[in-house]
């Protein structure tokens, strides 16, 4: 399984995605240009220029024609994928963690931080109308955060919302009142990634406390906890095994801290089902930041705090691996 | 009196009671103390009773302060007094003072004073009026069925060890050599106030508190015998766990001189403490232990100045009635085989340093040796006592470095020869280790620890013999396994935990290794195992142990947050014969297959459970699958082998139909 590395960044990777066919990859960095690369070679395609901050988050919609991105100059961006020109700004009073599509791509949730005296809020944005005007103003506010909302996804079928937050703690918001419908706390530090499974029908958590846990979608209920030894930044379900793969490793602060070795930047494989680790993958030498699987799940891609994405082909003998 | 009901209600609604009934009696024990009685007063009118007041205040204000209202000169209906006084001092110190000096103070020629404290009155008031013999301190049950089996960890079907590891819990682990995790046999909330030990056989567990210490031990773990000694700071066992000594910090000037405390040799099978021993002075260094076992728990000396003090045991009286006089002596050490003391002296006026060595208790010296310009010694006995080596640093003439020199007592010959192994200018000796069980040791130096040298002698010979030595080693520690000739160096410390596991027998490095901040390795009893760990004061984030095979696989590693200690649980000494030993190595083959089978017919048992576990899992989680109307078979397909992107297409056409059976069903 020899990688692809992806160097285009010059500052620690925030977030990856995947396009839903699987062909292009999404990458935002702490230097303010997210950027586009194929997943079959991993040349760079090119970059969305235009914010002036550190970018947080992206989304891509089902036909890969939009692209939203969040950043911490205050904005959030709207663009067009393929040309690269911005079609929207939304500014807001603080940073923007997490962007989001809702499943049906008519809406983008895009959620501020609590900074600057400024309380943590979900807002949702109108954006397959024609009327640039209409788009601009949010036509919803999820409200009441204890904490910095870190991640939003939607349910691929229900009017349902998910977010989690720096407290630790899981909202599910219904998207038709705005109400906050139910809220449970998992973690005992912050989550710092949220991701669904293929169906949709679970969510899988990743928190700074060294686990990360599946939930039930409509439950909320934990069915699944994995145990590491290290902050977890990310973790994502394989499409296609029951798989989970988790990035961490210590905090960027503390890595002078600890031998080359110690630092436990591997991204690391977990049994869904035993909840046993079954492999981990080394290569970076910062913390894993973000980890994502290509929709066939024949692929996942990671990036790291030193500024490079790896991605992983799997190899013949990882499909063939029984664990019975 | 009312105060002792009520702590006892108290304590009954609080169910965790023993703790604060104790706490409660410590304390009402305290308050009774601080007071004394003084009888025998004159009796006198009510006109020369503030006079008697400011008599009895002068008297009793040489010992300690008394407040205002703190002397109480009781008077009847007249206002005549009673002929008694009570006096409350601020320390219960101050209180044994006034006993202490002032009992049978003449006040004038028809009356002595009488003092005691309350706590004495209390006592003398309850005891019976019938004598009954005093209850043992441990109830032995009737039945030695009912009794705990201390050696009951031994009887492990697979030979087991254990460990005991302290993070924000206190925990005792079985470990297992199949590669399985460490399998938890006990843990207690808060176990222990400090770290915790075991006893040199491994037969207690001792854990420290603010009152005392306790051993615990059994199959069940329990608490086996209590030794009161409030704060305090250290213990130490002797060698065949008959007797335990512990040392508090008081300062031998607020001690009892009738009855001190500070030190304490206690018996351990009864709990009863046998002699108290006034402490050294707090500006004084503390040496600990600072009494010394015999190897057969027959004597314990310790080393007062010029002297050793020998007591025997149990009655802890001293050895003829005198201790040994030896002027300026600086340190000693029992043989740990033979009844032999060893002690050194060091360079006086004109006359060398020495050491010595006498037998006890016939206090016959058996042979001595000069030393010149020393100046440090340090003793290393040889587990078998066979060999006694004295690591002697000597000033260069320039009186600017140390050399290092080694001197060789060969115990069992006669006459006890003496060898001298000298060390060169500028190499500095970083550790000196002897094989437990054999004749063999090993010596690091350099003038630099990352890459000094170890150097292997054998004393087989009638000389010592040089074998070999390994260089360029980062290197400062030396461990021994307990036996078969396996040896860890060790670079801990400023080295940042580097390992190298090597076989003496065959000079044959076995693997190198590192754990990075280790500060510490131990190995397991059998020999077959070593633990390296990294507290938590030495790094926050890395904290946690590693157990390696004796030639450095590791085995199992653990990080757990706030650890602090590890230590393996000793063994008692073997009851084979050498015979019975050597019979066994030679039939080892047999053994061997035995064990052999034994360990895959195990794994075969485990492996067979965990598939079945695997199963169940899986079960559940197809069942929770169904519940929300997904099905679990893209999970399945991919199972076999890997597919090309076509195949894929095709293989989403199957799950349809799948899908289809399932509704029929």
């Amino acid at each position: 399984m020899r990688p692809l590395i992806l160097k285009g960044h010059e500052r620690p990777l925030t977030m990856l995605k995947y396009n839903s066919e699987g062909d292009l990859l999404f990458s935002t960095a702490k230097d303010s240009t997210p950027t586009v690369w194929w997943t079959s070679n991993g040349e760079r395609i090119g970059t969305y220029r235009g914010h002036n901050g550190a970018v947080w988050s992206i989304d891509v919609n089902n036909d890969s024609t939009r692209v939203v991105t969040g950043s911490a100059d205050n904005s959030a961006k709207f663009w067009r994928a393929e040309t690269g020109e911005c079609i929207l700004t939304w500014t807001h009073k603080s940073p923007v963690r997490c962007v989001s599509f809702s499943s049906d791509d008519q809406f983008v949730f895009v959620a501020t931080a609590m900074l600057m005296g400024q309380s943590s809020e979900i807002y949702q944005y109108l954006v397959d109308s024609e009327s640039l005007e209409e788009a601009s103003v949010p036509i919803r506010t999820f409200s009441g955060h204890s904490a910095t909302v870190t991640r939003v996804v939607c349910h691929p079928t229900e009017k349902t919302l998910i977010s989690t937050g720096e407290d630790g703690t899981v909202r599910k918001w219904d998207i038709e009142t705005g109400r906050n419908t139910e809220t449970v706390t998992i973690h005992q530090k912050p989550i710092n990634d949220l991701q669904l499974s293929k169906s949709g029908g679970q969510l899988i958590t990743a928190s700074s406390d060294f686990s990360a846990k599946i939930l039930d979608f409509r439950s909320l209920k934990v069915l699944k906890t994995f145990l590491t030894d290290r902050p977890v930044n990310s973790a994502a379900i394989s499409p296609i095994l029951p798989h989970v793969l988790l990035g961490g490793g210590q905090e960027a602060s503390q890595v002078t801290t600890t031998g080359d070795r110690a630092g436990r930047f591997e991204a690391r494989l977990f049994h869904l089902i035993y909840e046993d680790e079954i492999g981990i993958i080394r290569g970076h030498f910062g913390p894993i930041n973000t980890v994502a699987f290509s929709p066939d799940g024949l692929q996942f891609a990671s990036g790291a705090e030193e500024g490079f994405i790896r991605l992983h082909n799997f190899d013949e003998e990882y499909f063939q691996a029984s664990y019975n | 009196m009312s105060l002792a009901v009520t702590s006892r209600n108290a304590s009954e609604l609080l169910k965790d009671s023993q703790f604060l009934e104790e706490e409660q009696k410590r304390i009402e024990q305290r308050e009774l103390s601080r007071a004394v009685i003084v009888s025998n007063v004159p009796k006198i009118t009510v006109d020369k009773y503030e006079k008697l007041c400011t008599v009895l205040r002068k008297v009793f204000q040489q010992v300690g302060n008394i407040g205002s209202d703190a002397l109480w000169v009781p008077q009847d209906e007249n206002k005549d007094t009673k002929g008694f006084a009570l006096i409350t001092y601020d320390t219960p110190e101050e209180a044994l003072k006034a006993v202490l000096q002032l009992n049978e103070y003449p006040l004038d020629k028809n009356h002595t004073l009488q003092v005691k404290t309350l706590l004495d009155i209390e006592r003398i008031v309850h005891t019976s009026e019938t004598f009954e013999p005093p209850s043992l301190p441990i109830e032995i049950p009737t039945d030695p069925s009912s009794r705990p089996n201390l050696f009951s960890w031994l009887l492990d079907e697979r030979g087991r060890d254990q460990f005991m590891i302290r993070h924000e819990e206190t925990e005792i682990y079985w470990f297992d050599s199949l590669g399985i995790p460490p399998q938890l046999e006990y843990s207690r909330m808060n176990w222990t106030e400090a770290d915790g030990y075991w006893s040199p056989r491994g037969t207690y567990f001792v854990t420290f508190h603010i009152q005392g210490i306790a051993i615990w031990g059994g199959p069940k773990w329990e608490r086996l015998m209590r030794f009161p000694h409030s704060h305090v700071k250290k213990f130490d066992f002797s060698p065949c766990e008959n007797y335990l000594v512990t040392w508090n910090d008081l300062d031998p000037e607020r001690d009892n001189p009738k009855d001190p405390e500070c030190i304490i040799i206690w018996e351990v099978a009864t709990g009863r403490k046998l002699r108290g021993f006034l402490g050294p002075k707090h500006d004084e260094k503390v040496a600990w232990p600072m009494f010394k076992f015999q190897y057969k728990d027959e004597m314990v000396a310790r080393l007062v100045e010029n002297a050793i003090s020998v007591y025997t045991l149990p009655e802890m009286t001293l050895l003829d009635k005198r201790s040994m006089k030896i002027p300026y002596i600086r340190d000693f050490q029992w043989s740990p085989a033979d009844s032999i003391i060893a002690y050194w002296q060091p360079e006086v006026g004109n006359n060398p340093a020495k050491v010595t060595l006498v037998e006890m208790p016939s206090r016959k010296e058996l042979r001595q040796k000069a030393v010149y310009s020393v100046a440090d010694i340090e003793l290393y006995w040889q587990q078998n006592g066979k060999y006694l080596c004295c690591k002697a640093s000597r000033l260069t003439k320039s009186k600017k470095s140390r050399l290092a020199n080694f001197e060789f007592f060969r115990i069992r010959q006669k006459e006890i020869p003496v060898e001298v192994l000298e060390y060169k200018e500028k190499e500095v000796v970083y550790d000196f280790a002897w094989e437990p069980d054999g004749d063999r040791f090993a010596i690091a130096y350099g003038d630099n620890a990352s890459r000094a040298s170890v150097a292997f002698y054998s004393m087989e010979d009638t000389q010592v013999k040089y074998l070999f030595s390994l260089t360029q080693r980062p290197v400062n520690r030396i461990f021994w396994a307990p036996q078969n000739g396996f040896v860890v160096l060790a670079g801990l410390g400023s080295l940042n935990g580097q390992l190298e596991f090597y076989n003496v027998n065959e000079q044959e490095s076995m693997n190198q290794s590192e754990h990075f901040m280790c500060t510490n390795a131990e190995w397991d009893a059998s020999g077959r195992f070593v633990a390296t760990w990294v507290p938590y004061s030495r790094n926050k984030m890395e904290c946690g142990y590693i157990i390696w095979t004796f030639y450095g696989k590791e085995v199992y590693q653990a990080t757990i947050s706030m650890f602090s200690q590890f230590l393996w649980r000793p063994r008692p000494e073997w009851l084979l014969s050498k015979e019975q030993q050597k019979k066994i190595k030679k039939n080892l083959k047999s053994y061997r297959e035995r064990y052999e089978r034994e360990d895959q017919e195990l794994k075969e048992m485990r492996r067979s459970g965990k598939a079945a576990e695997r199963k169940k899992l899986r079960d559940a989680w197809k069942q929770y699958l169904q519940s929300i109307g997904e099905d679990d078979k893209p999970f399945q397909w991919m199972s076999g082998k890997k597919e090309t992107t076509e195949e894929i297409v095709e293989i989403t056409e199957e799950l349809l139909e799948f899908k289809e059976e399932i509704i029929d069903k």
